[in-house]
């Protein structure tokens, strides 16, 4: 092999890497806004931790069996089908309450990948608060992030998807599910008796 | 018969019997010529370990299937409970996935509902941000 051969080879090798590493950095800002829900500061703090990632075949396997149960209206059964990702973390405290500080590595992240606050409410009396955020691509909403914190759990949850959000509000009844134990029940509560 | 002449017979009986019989000078060359037959006979007549291939075609398809069931024999007693416990991990697996997926569809629903009611309601008092 002679010197003009491996110069050949470098130049090569250099367009391949130069290539890939456009393939991957097109890649990463497609799936900006689906970076994963990882926060250390909350997990080390937390007693308790529920993580769950569903995409891929694990949510179409989901979607379908979920698309299957007698009171899904065709809506929600639309709503589901389009959902391409769902991240959610649960992070509880026994003895120790969650405070304002420990959401915020939450929402610094979020504002760091795109996400937009849509809705944020705070109880002043109260360690509760709840944030919705939207996620646009292509002037479209491509996803949402729930973000709620009560006395003992912080709870994020991110759906990726085309977003129905009448759809997502008749969810609430329409899956046969047993009423939540919501961190955030005295906000409705306090809307409710205004 | 006469006892002498008795005795006579007698003695050269025992000395034809204890007469040392003298060893053939090609005595060893004759054994070692029989041993070296009675080898080349026994090599002859020993059984061959015979080829596979070279067995008649009948037996041949005979050891060929008995192989054949062995291996599916192995492969079934291996493979279906591996399978079995593929199944019911997956199964699990879609179970789990869909109480996660309903769960976090249920808990989006809700806090959607509760923010937009506490952001969108007609209040007097505002009693919590809205932004």
């Amino acid at each position: 092999m002679n010197h003009s051969d491996i110069l050949k080879f470098s130049i090569r090798t250099a367009l391949a890497l130069l290539v890939l590493t456009v393939i991957a950095v097109a890649q990463a800002q497609d799936t900006e806004g689906e970076a994963a829900l990882e926060f250390a500061t909350l997990e080390d703090k937390a007693d308790e931790v529920v993580k769950v990632n569903l995409w891929g075949r694990p949510l179409e396997h989901a979607k379908k069996l979920l698309g299957l149960r007698k009171n899904v209206t065709d809506s929600v059964r639309g709503f589901m089908n389009g959902l391409t990702a769902v991240y959610r973390r649960t992070y509880r405290f026994r003895g120790k309450d969650a405070n304002k500080d420990d959401v915020e590595p939450v929402h610094r992240q979020l504002a760091k990948d795109g996400w937009v606050p849509l809705i944020e409410t705070e109880d002043r009396q109260k360690p509760e608060s709840l944030s919705v955020y939207s996620y646009s691509r292509d002037d479209e909403v491509a996803g949402m992030t729930v973000v709620s914190r009560g006395p003992d759990e912080i709870t994020v949850l991110k759906i990726m998807g085309p977003m129905d959000l009448e759809a997502l509000s008749a969810i609430g009844t329409g899956l046969g599910m047993p009423v939540m134990n919501l961190a955030t029940t005295d906000l409705k509560n306090a809307a409710k008796t205004k | 018969m006469h006892p002498l002449e008795d005795s006579s017979v007698l003695e050269s009986e025992l000395r034809r019997t204890l007469i040392r019989p003298l060893v053939p000078s090609n005595l060893c060359s004759r054994v070692m010529a029989r041993m070296h037959a009675d080898s080349t006979t026994t090599a002859r007549t020993a059984p061959t370990r015979r080829s596979f291939f070279r067995l008649p075609r009948r037996k041949r398809t005979s050891w060929a299937l008995a192989a054949v069931a062995c291996a599916a024999t192995i492969f079934v007693a291996l493979a279906v409970p591996a399978w079995q416990e593929h199944r019911s991990a997956e199964t699990y697996a879609m179970q789990t996935a869909e109480q996660d997926l309903a769960e976090a569809l249920h808990l989006a629903s809700a806090k959607w509902n509760l923010a937009r009611q506490a952001a969108f309601a007609p209040t007097e008092d505002n009693d919590h941000e809205s932004f």
